[in-house]
Formats: structure tokens, C-alpha cells, sequence
């Protein structure tokens, strides 16, 4: 039990270690044994937690004796959610990968080491590991884009690194400042929680704001949000699933920790739903013109980010716990879209809506994972969206009253435009476009792993709210 | 679990059909399942009245959710209406998916599920459960009205009716969060008989208007004409008996507290406008199904006027009789397209007076929903419109009344005087199958015995004094008889009436592209400001990109002080050397 951690990155080590060197024709299979490992220890951790509340534990080694810094790493129900969450994604991403089309030896590697970060930046209890973390991540993500990319795939990175490198410089100030004003001088987070009262107002207002900016530009959130276009776009599908499903909960779970650690004031958050509002009601508009699946979708995500936004920003237990769950579902939900739609580029070749018909007649299991999509998008109950809906509004009701409510008008705008696609493009078999390229018979199980997870969690909540308040 | 287990034969049903491929079984095992689930709702429906399940689902700290089902009088109406009409419309549809094999097992796995949504409607007693159902209704009603894949209309008409009821579905949403919120259980006898009732205000608005869009009123109403694209099974189920009453029986199940908020003019006055549009549209449709389905949102139109009269018994007495007769009319032209080669305008069907079975039928249908004494509709018209004591009102009720015996006596007078006798359409008729006429029959029967229900009913919801209104009856009667004579002089006898087509009746008559003109300006709204956000996106992007420019332009003009000139770099240096010295007595000496 002590030692799990550790168990569960050397698995990680091992995977990524193991895929370059491995033939070819295995090295995609390896991938997928080691996530398979790493969600069974994943599962048997949130076993452990339920049956028998060993909880919590924590790994620490000594690092830096002079800035005060440990390596440490803590198992919370939060971060075993999310590690589920990026467990499942992962999977699916890798399933994902068309054998012989496409470079997977790269892919592979990209996937298990973003895989790495992910879970890594979820553990972690120390902000410049948080920080490293974070890092690898842009970086693992940088490479994705521009080396295994569509044509605009150049452009496209560029504008990401260049938007997560102002985001990161900012967040490290943050750090910083953090490191400077807190009166232990500590870097580890349960100490900054422990001391948050102790920080001056003034600064502390300043280093929330620093953050916040930081974590809005990768979330993202109105204005900041330009990268967020060309890069889910231009991303192979693979990538595009595990960018939609994991990197936007980088910055949600950033300011998530910002709660936890800063006290925050009414006023505060009001100002921030604002911000989440404004976001929400932006990308909807701007999305209904999209003539580009995969922008389209990137600002769907953005959407839900905001509403995942409005749960954090309630301030009481039910919201973060909602928000949580919002983090898990939706990007779940989003993760199942992209993959579809990734598919729906590589078999047409082309990512316009208003050419592509009758996906139903070429690919049935893509055009009904993409429905279920946007059944699960637009909240149909029995998906997990609709659990993390509620929780999320009515927190955000309690503490704003009708203003947390008015987001909820978005999810309408979002299926209008998403039952549009799917009534013109998905499942219009009048004059069919041919399919330049056919499917591999894995893909169907990358759905099938999405799908079972988002109804798993729809039905049986109950599973899920244990993990919280079994801590 | 005792009275969920109605859904369990329809679910394994479902289960089956997606395992396997086979025909034979598909069709078994959708009938089998849908008779099992009959039998189950009248066990229910007999033995176990009046129990009140709940159960808990999930909870977080102090917020807790549950499901909980009911057998109260009302549930166990709409349970057996469900029931009854899922294994006819099953197998009706065997016989009408005798010649087209296209998806058959994708169609009976979307109406098992939407009959287990109906009758899972039908048995909840918590906002939270009727939620579930509602939207589950809404998505199979989307997949079913898109059914044929090669069709562009039936799929733009599917796109139209979910985006229509996806604004109730979240207006809903919202109601039940703030409900949950402020009083932290959504149990309709809680909030029936909660104290506090001013803080339900907005969200029984917004239940309202998502009951509104379920069911098709003014002004969500395009999408129903719309839905005819669909099968004609698929019509006859949904878009006719069970699902578009689900915000009916919505409204009713909530009426106590409407009643309490005052707020039942608005019921009113929304029906009195979409029963005009919809009588005016049904006069000069030609399409045989859409007329039916305005025939349809006048029905419930009716209903919820008399829901806003507090006339809870008529509505229901109309709500059950309706269920059959419409049915029946649905099922009674698809048989007539399916032997005029799918012909849809009733100009063009032929051959109705050949077929004894469907000509007895659709009259008997056709009698039931006009009115005639004392047969369908009758009671709960003259019901409805003696409800309330505004002249205005009952004016208008029998106008209507007037022209929906016009409009459905002409929707049967038109294709009766078609020529028929085509030998090969004969043979068509003749060739119904067995599996199509069966249900016929016994919807038939189902529909002329319904008024009799008003018997039963009248026990429990009040006590209703059949011959008191005997005045109003014989008013009636005359008004509906007008109705048919102006009909058969129209459109049955041989005399030649010339109307203009300037006339403003009959321009009236065709509104429904006015209200798509007002559905579009939304849209065309929605563009502009897409429009307009997409450029404040591309002009944000290009300020961070220029700012990215500027910084690059200022390094590139910096850069030109390294140009390889010895000579410049050497007066810099002195210069700076200079400035440096001065800086340094500056701050050492303190001289200037």
C-alpha cells in the first residue's frame, strides 16, 4: 500500500521506456498493456479507498533541503478521479491509432509520456513539481501537434507553445510569490493551506489574480482562448482526444487547487462566474458559424469548461465535488466527440461539415458514437453529464442565485448547432460522399471503453460520490 | 421495485433485438415483450393501487436524489393507455414493415425504448424520474422521425422537433435545480403541499413552457406538423397517443399548485390561439398525415384549456379518448398510403370506398373525433367548453368545434369521392395484411367503448351531473352537425364552389409559413451575432499576433546596430565609456 505510488510510476517509466525500443508492430500494444496496468492499480486504489478507507497516503522524498522542497505526492479522492479519468482516455486515445497509416511508435510514446504528466501533475502535493508537471505536459503536447499534426500543424503548435509559455512564465511568478510570502516558506501544499491566513491581503489578491490568468489561458477562457482553435484542429486524432479530455482539466484543476489553497471572497467569485459566463456565451456564438468539425468541437469544450467554471466558483463542498465530477463527465464526453470526429477527418480526409454526408452509410459505429456524443453533451440523464449539470447549478444557484443559472441557456445553443451537424452530415444518406479510407476494427473499442465509462457513471453516481465523502 | 417491473418485459425485448439479427425474432420477441408488459400494467393496475415507491439514487453531503414511482389515479390512466397501445402499434407495424426491410431492428429497438420511457413517465411521482423519462422521449422521438436515412426532409424535420424540444428540456432542467435548491426535494405531493408556494413562481413558468414545447402550442408548435415524415407507426404512437401528452399529463399532475400561483389564464389563452392555428391549417392542408396532426394539436389544445379551467376531468376523459380515435385515423392512412403507393396527398388517394374494413373504420374513427353524439369526443367537448362562464369564450369553443368537424369530415370526404376501382389498387387493399387490419379493429372497438370511462371516472374526480346539460348538448350537436353539412357541401356533393384565392379566409388559412417566418428571424438573429463574434475573435487573435509582430519589427530594427562596422562600434563604446565614467563620480563622489 505504501509503496502504490511509486508501483505506478515505475509502470509508467517501464511504458514508456519499453515503447521505442519494442518492434514495431508491437509497440502499440505495449503502450496498451502498461495503461491497462495503470488503470487496473488505478481501479484497485479506488477499491481500497471504498472497502476498506485506506486513505490518505502519501509518498515523499527529499529533493531540495534548501528551498524547502520534497518530491511529494498525495493520493486525494480528487486526484484519483481525474487519474480514472486520464487512465480511460489514454486507453481509448491508443486504441485510437491506425497501425500502419500513421507513425505510432511516435504516438505511442507522446501518449504514455503525456499520460506521465497527466497523472503526475494530479499527484502531486509540491507546487514546482505541480509546475515540472505542467511543463512535460505542454511540451508532450507541443510535439504532438507539430510533428504528428495536420498540414497546419506548424502554425497551429507555434500559437499553443507560445500562449502555454506566457501561461507557465506567469504561473511560475505565481509560484514564486507564493514561496516568498508564505511565512514557513514552503512550496507544499497542505503547508500553504495550512498558512493561507497569513498571507497579506494585498499580495494575496495579486498572486491569486497572477495565477488565475495563468490557469485562464490554458483552460481557456475568454480571451485568452485563441490557441484553442487551430490546435485541437490541426492535432491527430489520437492527440485531439486525450488534448480535448485531459489538457483543458490542467488549467481547471490549477484553479481548483487555487481555491483550495487562497480564501476567496463573494465578490471575488462573482467576478469570475462573470468571466465564465461571458466565455460560455462567446464560444457558443462563435461556433455556430464553424464550417470546421474540429474547431466546432474545440469550442464545445470550451463551453463546458465554463460550466465546470461556475461549479468551482460556488465556494461550497457540493460544487467542488460537482465540478469534479463535471471534469470527469465532460471530458469523457468531449474526449468520445473528438475521437469520433478525428475519425470522421481520416476516413473523408477532409474536416468541412458542409461536405461530408452519410457517415452513417461508411461508418455506423462512428456515427452512433457521435449521436451518443451529443446526446451526453446536451445532458441526457443517464450519462454522467447530467449528475455533474445538477450538482454544478444547483450549487452555483445557492450561492448566486439566478445569474449561476443563466449558462444553462449555452446547452441549448450547443445542441442546435450539434443536432444540425448531425442531421446534414452524420446521418443524411441522400447523396453519400464516398470514403477515401476504411476502419480499423479496433476503433470500435474506443468507443465502446467511452461509452460504457460515461453511462457507468450516469447510472451509478453513488459509486463515484462515495469516493468524496469517504475522505 | 414492484411497479417498475412494467418496463422489464419491454427492456429484455430490447435486449434481444440488439443480440440478434434474426427477423423472426426481432418481431417475436418486440410483440412478446410488449404483451408481457400489457399484462403487467393490468396486474398492476388491479391489485396495486396507490403505492408510493421511493427510492434514494445518489447523495452529496445534504443534497439527496431520488426515484420514486407511483400508482395514484392518474399514472394508472396513462400506464394503461401505454400499455394498450404498444403491443397494436407493435404489431401493426410487423404488417407495415412487410415490404421495406430497411432497419427493422434499429426501429423496434427506438420504440421499445420510448414505450419503456412512456410508461416509466407514466409510474414516476418526482420531478427527477419524469425528467429522466422526458428527455429519453425526446431523443427516441428525434431517432424515430429521422428513421429513413435517405430522406433530407425527414431529417431536417427531426433537427427541427429536438432543437424545439431541447429548449424545454433545459428550461425544465433549471426548474427542477432551483426547485432542489430551495426546497431540497422534488416530490410532487411535497410540493403540492408545501407551505411557501410564492417561491415556485418562476420554476412552475418554466416547467410550463417546457409542457409547452413537449406538446406543441403556440409558439413551439411547427415541429409536430413536421414530425409527419416519420413512419406511420411511429406517428400513430408518438406523435398522436403518448408522447406529445406528456406535457399534458405534466400540467396535470402539477395543477394543484398552477391552481394555487394562478397562473391557469395562461393555459387558456395558449390553447385558444394554437387551436385556431391549428383548425385554420388543418382547412387547407392537403398532406393526409399532417392535417391529422393538426387535428392532433387542436386535441391537446382542448386539453389544455381545460386544464386552465380546472376542469381536470374533462381533460382527461378527452386525453383517453383521444389516445384511440387518433390512432386509429393514423393507422387507417397508412393503410391508404401503403395502397397509393405511398401517396400522401388526399387529392390523390384513391380506392377508399373499395375496402369495407378500412371505410367502416375511418368512418367510425372520423365520428369519434367530431363529436357526435354520443359517441368519442362528445362529452368532454361539451365538457370543456361549458367549463367556464365567459360567453367570449364558449363562442369561440364552438367555432372551433364547428370547423374541427369540417376539417376531418373533409379530411374523409375528399379521397371517398376519388375514384377508386383500379384494379391493381383493389388488389392492394385486398392485400392488407391480416396484421394491419387486426389492430385496426381493435383500436375500433377501443374507441367506441372509451366513453364509457367517463362512467368510472366520474366517481373519483367529481361528481358530474350527466343530465344537467342538456342545453349544452343539444348546442353542440347542432354546431358539429353545421360542421359536417358545410363539409359535404364543399367537398362530397357535386356542386361547384368557387372561392378566390384572395379572399382573407383563405389566405388565413394557410399561416404556418408565417410562424416559420418567425422561427427564421430567430435563426437569422442567431447568424448575426455569430457573425459578429467571429469577427471579435479574428481581431483578437490578430492583436496577439501583432503584438508578437511588434516585438519581432522592434528586434529587427535593434538588430541593425550590429552591422560589422568597427569604426561605429568603437565610438559607441567610447560613448558609453564616457557616460559610464560619469555615472560612477555620480554616485561615488556626489559631484555634479
Amino acid at each position: 500500500m505504501i509503496y502504490i505510488i511509486l508501483i505506478l510510476f515505475a509502470m509508467l517509466a517501464a511504458g514508456i521506456a519499453l515503447v521505442p525500443i519494442s518492434p514495431r508492430a508491437l509497440c502499440r500494444r505495449t503502450a496498451l498493456i502498461f495503461s491497462g496496468v495503470i488503470f487496473a492499480i488505478i481501479l484497485h486504489m479506488i477499491f481500497n479507498l471504498l472497502v476498506y478507507n485506506i486513505l490518505p497516503y502519501s509518498e515523499s522524498l527529499a529533493y531540495i533541503p534548501e528551498l524547502n522542497t520534497r518530491v511529494l505526492f498525495t493520493v486525494t479522492p480528487i486526484s484519483m478521479i481525474l487519474m480514472l479519468m486520464t487512465s480511460i482516455i489514454s486507453i481509448a486515445a491508443l486504441l485510437s491509432i491506425r497501425p500502419i497509416l500513421e507513425r505510432e511508435r511516435g504516438l505511442s510514446f507522446l501518449i504514455m509520456l503525456f499520460q506521465l504528466s497527466s497523472i503526475g501533475l494530479f499527484l502531486s502535493y509540491n507546487l514546482l513539481l505541480f509546475f515540472m508537471f505542467w511543463e512535460m505536459g505542454i511540451i508532450t503536447v507541443f510535439m504532438l501537434i507539430n510533428i504528428f499534426g495536420s498540414s497546419e500543424g506548424n502554425n497551429a503548435s507555434m500559437r499553443f507553445l507560445m500562449y502555454s509559455i506566457v501561461s507557465s512564465s506567469l504561473l511560475l511568478l505565481g509560484i514564486i510569490l507564493i514561496y516568498l510570502y508564505t511565512p514557513a516558506h514552503s512550496l507544499n501544499i497542505d503547508t500553504i493551506i495550512a498558512n493561507s491566513a497569513t498571507i497579506p491581503y494585498a499580495i494575496g489578491s495579486v498572486i491569486f489574480a497572477i495565477m488565475f490568468v495563468a490557469f485562464m489561458i490554458k483552460i481557456p477562457l475568454f480571451p485568452f482562448h485563441s490557441w484553442v482553435g487551430s490546435a485541437y484542429a490541426e492535432a491527430p486524432t489520437s492527440g485531439s482526444v486525450v488534448i480535448s479530455g485531459i489538457l483543458s482539466k490542467y488549467g481547471l484543476y490549477g484553479i481548483f487547487m487555487l481555491f483550495v489553497m487562497f480564501n476567496t471572497t463573494q465578490s471575488m467569485r462573482i467576478s469570475i462566474l462573470i468571466i465564465a459566463i461571458i466565455s460560455a456565451f462567446y464560444s457558443v456564438f462563435v461556433a455556430i458559424k464553424s464550417r470546421d468539425i474540429k474547431v466546432l468541437l474545440a469550442y464545445t469544450g470550451m463551453v463546458e469548461s465554463a460550466i465546470i467554471m461556475i461549479g468551482i466558483t460556488s465556494g461550497n463542498t457540493t460544487g467542488y465535488y460537482g465540478a469534479i465530477y463535471g471534469m470527469f463527465a465532460y471530458g469523457l464526453s468531449i474526449a468520445l466527440l473528438f475521437l469520433a470526429a478525428g475519425t470522421i477527418e481520416q476516413m473523408y480526409g477532409s474536416r468541412s461539415v458542409d461536405n461530408i454526408k452519410a457517415i452513417v452509410k461508411n461508418s455506423a459505429s462512428t456515427a452512433y458514437a457521435f449521436i451518443f456524443g451529443v446526446f451526453a453533451a446536451t445532458g441526457l440523464p443517464l450519462t454522467g453529464i447530467f449528475i455533474a449539470d445538477i450538482l454544478i447549478f444547483t450549487s452555483g444557484f445557492e450561492s448566486f442565485g439566478i445569474l449561476a443559472l443563466i449558462p444553462i441557456v449555452t446547452i441549448m445553443i450547443v445542441a442546435a448547432y450539434l443536432y444540425r451537424i448531425i442531421s446534414k452530415s452524420v446521418l443524411n444518406s441522400k447523396e453519400p460522399t464516398l470514403a477515401i479510407r476504411g476502419l480499423e476494427s479496433d476503433r470500435i473499442f474506443a468507443y465502446i471503453i467511452i461509452i460504457a465509462a460515461i453511462i457507468f457513471i450516469g447510472v451509478f453516481p453513488s459509486i463515484i460520490l462515495s469516493i468524496f465523502s469517504a475522505s | 421495485m414492484i411497479i417498475a417491473t412494467v418496463l422489464f418485459p419491454m427492456l429484455i425485448a430490447t435486449l434481444l433485438i440488439v443480440l440478434f439479427k434474426n427477423e423472426t425474432i426481432v418481431k417475436l420477441s418486440a410483440a412478446i415483450g410488449s404483451i408481457a408488459s400489457l399484462l403487467l400494467s393490468i396486474y398492476i393496475a388491479i391489485f396495486d393501487r396507490n403505492i408510493l415507491e421511493q427510492y434514494k439514487w445518489f447523495n452529496l453531503i445534504s443534497y439527496s436524489f431520488g426515484i420514486s414511482f407511483a400508482t395514484y389515479l392518474l399514472n394508472i390512466i396513462l400506464l394503461l393507455l401505454v400499455a394498450i397501445m404498444t403491443p397494436i402499434i407493435v404489431i401493426y407495424s410487423i404488417g407495415y414493415f412487410k415490404g421495406k426491410s430497411y432497419g427493422i431492428r434499429r426501429f423496434y429497438i427506438e420504440m421499445l425504448i420510448f414505450a419503456s420511457a412512456m410508461m416509466l413517465f407514466a409510474i414516476s411521482e418526482n420531478l427527477i424520474t419524469i425528467f429522466i423519462a422526458w428527455e429519453i422521449l425526446g431523443i427516441t422521438s428525434y431517432m424515430l422521425i429521422g428513421f429513413w436515412y435517405d430522406r433530407e426532409e425527414a431529417q431536417e424535420a427531426a433537427r427541427r422537433s429536438i432543437t424545439t424540444i431541447v429548449i424545454g428540456d433545459i428550461l425544465f432542467l433549471s426548474a427542477i435545480i432551483i426547485i432542489f435548491a430551495t426546497f431540497g426535494t422534488t416530490e410532487i405531493s411535497g410540493l403540492i403541499n408545501t407551505t411557501n408556494k410564492s417561491l415556485l413562481y418562476l420554476p412552475m413558468i418554466l416547467i410550463m413552457i417546457a409542457a409547452f414545447t413537449k406538446s406543441a402550442q403556440f409558439p413551439f408548435n411547427e415541429w409536430l406538423a413536421d414530425a409527419m415524415e416519420a413512419p406511420t407507426p411511429v406517428s400513430a404512437f408518438l406523435h398522436s397517443s403518448t408522447m406529445v401528452k406528456a406535457g399534458v399529463f405534466l400540467i396535470a399532475l402539477l395543477l394543484p399548485i398552477y391552481e394555487s400561483l394562478g397562473l391557469n389564464y395562461i393555459f387558456v389563452i395558449v390553447g385558444v390561439i394554437t387551436a385556431i392555428i391549428a383548425v385554420t391549417n388543418a382547412l387547407s392542408e392537403h398532406h393526409i398525415k399532417r392535417i391529422l396532426a393538426y387535428s392532433t394539436m387542436e386535441d391537446l389544445a382542448l386539453m389544455f384549456i381545460a386544464l386552465g379551467l380546472f376542469n381536470i376531468f374533462a381533460a382527461m376523459l378527452l386525453f383517453i379518448v383521444q389516445t384511440f380515435y387518433k390512432a386509429l385515423l393514423f393507422m387507417n392512412s397508412g393503410v391508404m398510403m401503403n395502397a397509393n403507393n405511398d401517396n400522401s396527398d388526399i387529392y390523390k388517394i384513391h380506392g377508399l370506398k373499395d375496402n369495407r374494413i378500412i371505410r367502416i373504420t375511418t368512418i367510425i374513427g372520423v365520428i369519434s373525433l367530431a363529436g357526435i353524439i354520443p359517441f368519442g369526443s362528445f362529452f368532454a367537448k361539451s365538457m370543456i367548453s361549458t367549463s367556464s362562464n365567459n360567453i367570449i369564450l364558449y363562442i369561440m369553443l364552438l367555432a372551433i368545434e364547428l370547423l374541427s368537424s369540417t376539417y376531418i369530415f373533409r379530411w374523409m370526404f375528399i379521397p371517398l369521392k376519388n375514384k377508386g376501382a383500379s384494379k391493381l389498387r383493389y388488389n392492394k387493399y385486398k392485400n392488407t395484411s391480416n396484421l394491419m387490419k387486426a389492430p385496426i379493429i381493435i383500436t375500433t372497438i377501443l374507441a367506441l367503448l372509451a366513453p364509457i370511462t367517463l362512467l368510472f371516472l366520474g366517481g373519483v374526480f367529481n361528481t358530474y351531473n350527466m343530465f344537467g346539460n342538456l342545453f349544452a348538448y343539444v348546442i353542440d350537436s347542432i354546431v358539429i352537425a353545421i360542421g359536417i353539412l358545410i363539409a359535404y357541401v364543399f367537398f362530397m356533393s357535386n356542386t361547384k364552389i368557387k372561392i378566390s384565392k384572395n379572399n382573407i379566409l383563405y389566405k388565413a388559412a394557410y399561416n404556418s409559413t408565417l410562424i416559420n417566418k418567425f422561427y427564421s428571424i430567430f435563426g437569422n438573429a442567431f447568424v448575426y451575432l455569430s457573425d459578429f463574434f467571429n469577427t471579435i475573435d479574428y481581431s483578437i487573435l490578430k492583436t496577439f499576433q501583432s503584438s508578437g509582430m511588434y516585438i519581432y519589427k522592434f528586434g529587427m530594427r535593434t538588430r541593425k546596430i550590429v552591422n560589422g562596422n568597427v569604426n561605429d562600434y568603437y565610438i559607441v563604446a567610447l560613448i558609453g565609456f564616457v557616460f559610464l565614467i560619469i555615472i560612477f563620480s555620480f554616485v561615488v563622489f556626489g559631484v555634479f
